[in-house]
């Protein structure tokens, strides 16, 4: 079962004799960008507002070319007459979360989830903390971070999937979880809520939900 | 698939009959430069330092593009058997 997706997004921008960004905003997790002069003219790309039919790399009529650019990157074109279609073809690619663990006494292992989560919400909870010592007294600890804490809800998954997180639980070990398991680690934490996967009679998958909260 | 992050380079430069530098100031942290030669008619010939000729040169045919994965140290010279031949290129980071 595949466990990351590709995510193609085509846009069609006509460019009339000016300098003009061909994407407003580039796709998230973009890996690579292609660009197609489908025009008759030809048109000029450069990566700033100062592109000119002077400065600007060539593409000639049908002329193409392929970059592997972060979407942060902004691309501009122009062209040497009044209308030119240019295609931009942007491709990202988004992988299902994942847990590593740290077995005791043994290497930490690792689980991209076989069906992702279809639910995530990330909280910051305020660590003002009051107990009472030894002697009675009150006391209260103020710190000043926050700590993050991420409840992820599952639908559906397999009994291969359950029994993964069954056995992830029952470790009761620090538990790191991955949004997205080719990006940073997202949350290093336990796993705090009881496990509470329970059985859809009717589709004999399973559904429930973890919370991690940060060491 | 690893991405460029740095905003791009790119520009462009003309080749003539005397090898010449096309960038004069590369990219810091190159990892890919994109060369087109634009002319519609004439050859360049590419090359690594100014010993570059047209008998010697690797040939870029008029209109056709070539990308190396080199870094921002090494050089790129071009020469031409015509006057002001124009190039462009992209350097990514």
């Amino acid at each position: 079962m595949p466990n990351n997706i590709t995510v193609v997004r085509k846009t069609l921008k006509t460019l009339t004799g000016s300098t003009e960004k061909l994407i407003n905003k580039g796709l998230t997790r973009r890996t690579l960008i292609k660009i197609k002069n489908n025009s008759s003219e030809n048109v000029y790309i450069g990566f700033d507002s100062s592109l000119t039919t002077s400065n600007g790399y060539k593409l000639l009529s049908g002329g193409k070319i392929e970059l592997k650019l972060h979407q942060d990157i902004d691309i501009y074109g122009i062209n040497d007459g009044s209308s030119a279609d240019v295609a931009v073809t942007e491709i990202s690619s988004i992988w299902n979360g994942k847990f590593i663990w740290f077995p005791s006494g043994g290497t930490a292992k690792s689980y991209v989830f076989d069906k992702n989560f279809v639910f995530i919400e990330e909280q910051k909870n305020d660590l003002t903390i009051s107990s009472r010592s030894a002697n009675a007294t009150l006391k209260v600890y103020i710190i000043s971070d926050l700590k993050k804490r991420v409840n992820l809800e599952f639908r559906n998954i397999s009994e291969y999937q359950k029994r993964k997180f069954e056995e992830i639980k029952n470790q009761r070990g620090e538990l790191w979880f991955f949004e997205d398991a080719s990006q940073d680690v997202t949350v290093k934490g336990y796993w705090v809520n009881e496990f509470n996967f329970t059985k859809n009679p009717a589709s004999q998958l399973w559904n429930g939900s973890i919370t991690i909260e940060e060491v | 698939m690893s991405v460029f992050t740095k905003t791009p380079s790119y520009g462009q430069a003309t080749v003539g009959l005397t090898a010449r530098k096309i960038i004069s100031s590369p990219l810091s942290t190159r990892g890919k430069l994109y060369i087109k030669n634009m002319d519609s008619a004439s050859r360049i010939f590419l090359g690594f330092d100014s010993n570059v000729t047209t008998s010697n040169g690797y040939l870029v045919k008029a209109g056709d593009e070539e990308i190396f994965d080199i870094s921002d140290s090494i050089d790129v010279y071009g020469v031409s058997a015509t006057a002001n031949i124009s190039v462009c290129y992209i350097e990514l980071a």
